[in-house]
């Protein structure tokens, strides 16, 4: 084959998933719950970046730190004011910094359990569709094995008895437990159906090795569902780790779990009323978080369903 | 059917055996130590040592999962270190669990169901304020549900509990989540004077509720076949209340179902809030998707009346991808249940567990453990059956499932 001809053929080959990707992005922006997910992560993103310039410009070392700052010229709690846009909390942090350093740790549990789920899914689901028979039945039973165990019991289990796991473990341990059960059998669902298809047949005819077929005919075809597992595996990994901190089992202090444990803890150690400009800013940013990554699976979802391609 | 039902249960039963297996050798290989190491500092070595014999902890980890699967499989759970059987502690906490978990969950898949099926559905409308209006308000619904399904759990339970407390005095005490100790909260007079336990009239709730919504479904399906009239949601849900409080009155445990009912409305609440987002956002999308088909010009083409052409044509169809995602999130729904009775103190298997754990009472934690499984698996076995029964073009062929057209 000349140099000029394998042009071409990559050309062609670009125009054509170049026009795949803008058809599916007309699909997915029609559903504008999953644009305004976009939009919040995007915000997300901007406090993620924002936070470093912050620390390095305007929030001074020592007042802003978010383990040990205080500020000496006000009394704790303190209301929201032009200081602490947020107000302070009863140890003494700005809420609005800590909010912001909290950002990152929780995209890494996001990211990590995604990254995960959708890798262990897609190809036991690939491989237990393809090659069925007992490669199938040991994948499945496994799958519903796991499917039985809830991924936040068992990493509250998890994190009561090692408090010293980062945020990367946890995303991890999730994205195990998720990505071996529910998401497996959804997987190969979906590789079932590519599989009876019949270019695989023709694939197989011309003589494509197992390894070609599977990965450049079917794998393919899953991805948009794997990229909507990875979604679903953000919301519910995100969630998770706010429980362990929640219940206070983490070393970590730098979540909104833990913002909102030490909320309720002080608010009923003192037993002063509860302050809402503690409260409110950590549980609506794991809201949020979550919800956001939710809407985008929901337009992903109808990316990926072929009735709502033309 | 039966042989398909046979396969599926088997399976089942070894997937319940892996994870329960699994769940004892993570849970005694990740904990360091064991129940003696609690009480290291007032022990001598050889004082340990003893009790670790007597307890059967010296043994070696495969033989001690091998003499609690032996014992598991002769229906003794084994006993909990301090003092009763483990029967008895699950026995004790289950009720509670149930009458969260399965009522709420009835009542958030028929909340879901009923919104993402008006929702979804399109009306045409002269005034166009009036559809502008139906769709501002049915996109607020979907998002509010979206919200909702992704909120932090105990913050949830926290706003529901102060609201209940504060504004609608529903319930005596507001307890501050997960921080109370005291985990009694059946002081009031009522439980002084009954002759039940709290957990024989949770148990009664959850049967008498079960046996009022099956009769009344069954009920409406009656009417709506000889007078061609399907009961409307506004007459169905007061009837279904009455009836439920009727029958409890009428078995003599009225007061007391009240008062657990008024103690039980905050996790209850809590629990539908935060499940019945996805029932109805996957009913809205499959609804969506169904009001396109061909057999719903038909039947408007018959001359149908609209709402008839939504609940039983429509929605009917558009149950399948609810179910099948009911499947894979029942443990998940679970467990959001068994945070949120530790967030809130109430006393279901969250208390058997987490204290448990804490104390390594492993006896008490394996129960729990496979208590859940089993109840996942029950669960997951009864929503096969549910999806043969209703689909009409499934059939189930020699274990396999196969797809008349």
């Amino acid at each position: 084959m000349s140099g000029q001809s394998v042009r071409q053929l990559l050309k062609r080959r670009s125009a054509t998933i170049w026009r795949q990707l803008r058809h599916d992005g007309q699909i997915f922006r029609r559903n504008r719950l999953a644009v305004l997910g976009v939009v919040i992560i995007a915000v997300f993103g901007i406090l993620v970046l924002a936070y470093p310039i912050l620390r390095a410009t305007v929030f001074s070392h020592d007042m802003y730190n978010p383990m040990t700052g205080f500020d000496f010229r006000t009394l704790h709690p303190s209301k929201p004011g032009p200081e602490h846009w947020l107000g302070t909390d009863s140890l003494g942090h700005d809420v609005l910094s800590m909010l912001m350093a909290a950002t990152p740790p929780t995209f890494v549990v996001g990211i990590a359990a995604a990254l995960t789920t959708a890798s262990i899914s897609t190809l036991l689901g690939l491989l237990s569709a393809y090659y069925a028979g007992t490669v199938d039945a040991i994948v499945m039973q496994v799958a519903d094995a796991f499917l039985l165990l809830p991924a936040p019991l068992f990493m509250v289990i998890m994190g009561m008895r090692f408090p010293d796991l980062n945020s990367l473990h946890l995303g991890i341990v999730y994205g195990l437990i998720a990505g071996l059960g529910a998401a497996t059998i959804v997987m190969r669902a979906q590789a079932l159906q590519v599989v009876a298809k019949p270019f695989i047949n023709a694939a197989r005819v011309a003589g494509g090795s197992h390894l070609h077929i599977l990965f450049t005919h079917i794998l393919p075809h899953m991805l948009p569902l794997a990229a909507l597992q990875m979604m679903l595996a953000v919301t519910g990994a995100v969630v998770a780790d706010g429980f362990i901190a929640f219940f206070g089992f983490t070393h970590n202090t730098l979540n909104w779990g833990t913002m909102i444990y030490t909320s309720f803890t002080y608010s009923s150690a003192l037993g002063v009323a509860t302050e809402w400009h503690v409260l409110l800013p950590p549980a609506f940013a794991l809201s949020f978080f979550a919800a956001a990554f939710y809407f985008v699976s929901r337009g992903l979802y109808e990316v990926a369903d072929p009735r709502t391609k033309d | 059917m039966l042989h398909y039902l046979s396969k599926r249960a088997l399976s089942s039963l070894i997937a319940l055996f892996l994870f329960v297996s699994f769940m004892f050798f993570v849970t005694e290989i990740m904990i360091p130590g064991d129940f003696s190491t609690q009480f290291t500092e007032q022990l001598s070595p050889q004082q340990r040592a003893e009790i670790q014999r007597a307890l059967g902890l010296d043994m070696a980890l495969g033989q001690r999962y091998l003499n609690w699967l032996q014992d598991v499989l002769c229906g003794n759970l084994g006993v909990s270190l301090y003092g009763p059987s483990v029967w008895d502690v699950l026995t004790e906490t289950l009720p509670y669990t149930l009458l969260v978990f399965l009522l709420g969950t009835i009542i958030a898949f028929q909340l879901g169901q009923k919104l993402g099926r008006l929702i979804a559905w399109p009306v045409k409308s002269n005034h166009p304020w009036l559809a502008v209006t139906r769709k501002s308000l049915s996109g607020g619904i979907a998002l509010g549900a979206v919200l909702f399904y992704t909120t932090f759990p105990p913050w949830l339970a926290f706003l529901v509990a102060r609201l209940a407390s504060r504004r609608l005095s529903l319930t005596r005490e507001f307890r501050s989540p997960s921080l109370d100790p005291s985990r009694n909260i059946f002081t009031t007079a009522i439980w002084a004077k009954a002759s039940l336990t709290p957990s024989t009239v949770a148990v009664r709730i959850v049967v008498s509720f079960m046996a009022v919504w099956i009769i009344l479904s069954w009920l409406c399906s009656l009417i709506r076949r000889t007078h061609h009239w399907h009961p409307p949601i506004w007459l169905q849900v007061p009837v279904f209340t009455g009836l439920l409080v009727g029958s409890w009155y009428a078995c003599g445990f009225g007061p007391c179902a009240l008062e657990l009912t008024s103690i039980a409305a905050i996790p209850l609440i809590t629990y539908v809030l935060l499940s019945f987002g996805e029932t109805l956002l996957i009913t809205r999308t499959s609804m969506l998707d169904t009001a396109q088909e061909d057999f719903i010009t038909t039947a408007r083409a018959k001359g149908l009346p609209e709402a008839a052409i939504r609940d039983r044509h429509a929605a009917r169809t558009a149950l399948f991808p609810v179910l099948s995602r009911f499947v894979v999130s029942f443990p998940y729904m679970l467990t959001s249940t068994v945070i949120l009775e530790d967030v809130l103190g109430w006393p279901g298997i969250s208390n058997a567990l987490f204290d448990s754990l804490y104390q390594q009472d492993m006896a008490v934690v394996m129960g729990a453990l496979l208590l859940v499984g089993l109840i996942s698996a029950v669960a997951r076995l009864a929503m096969d059956v549910l999806y043969a029964v209703l689909d009409p073009r499934i059939r189930y062929d020699r274990g396999r499932i196969r797809r008349a057209v």
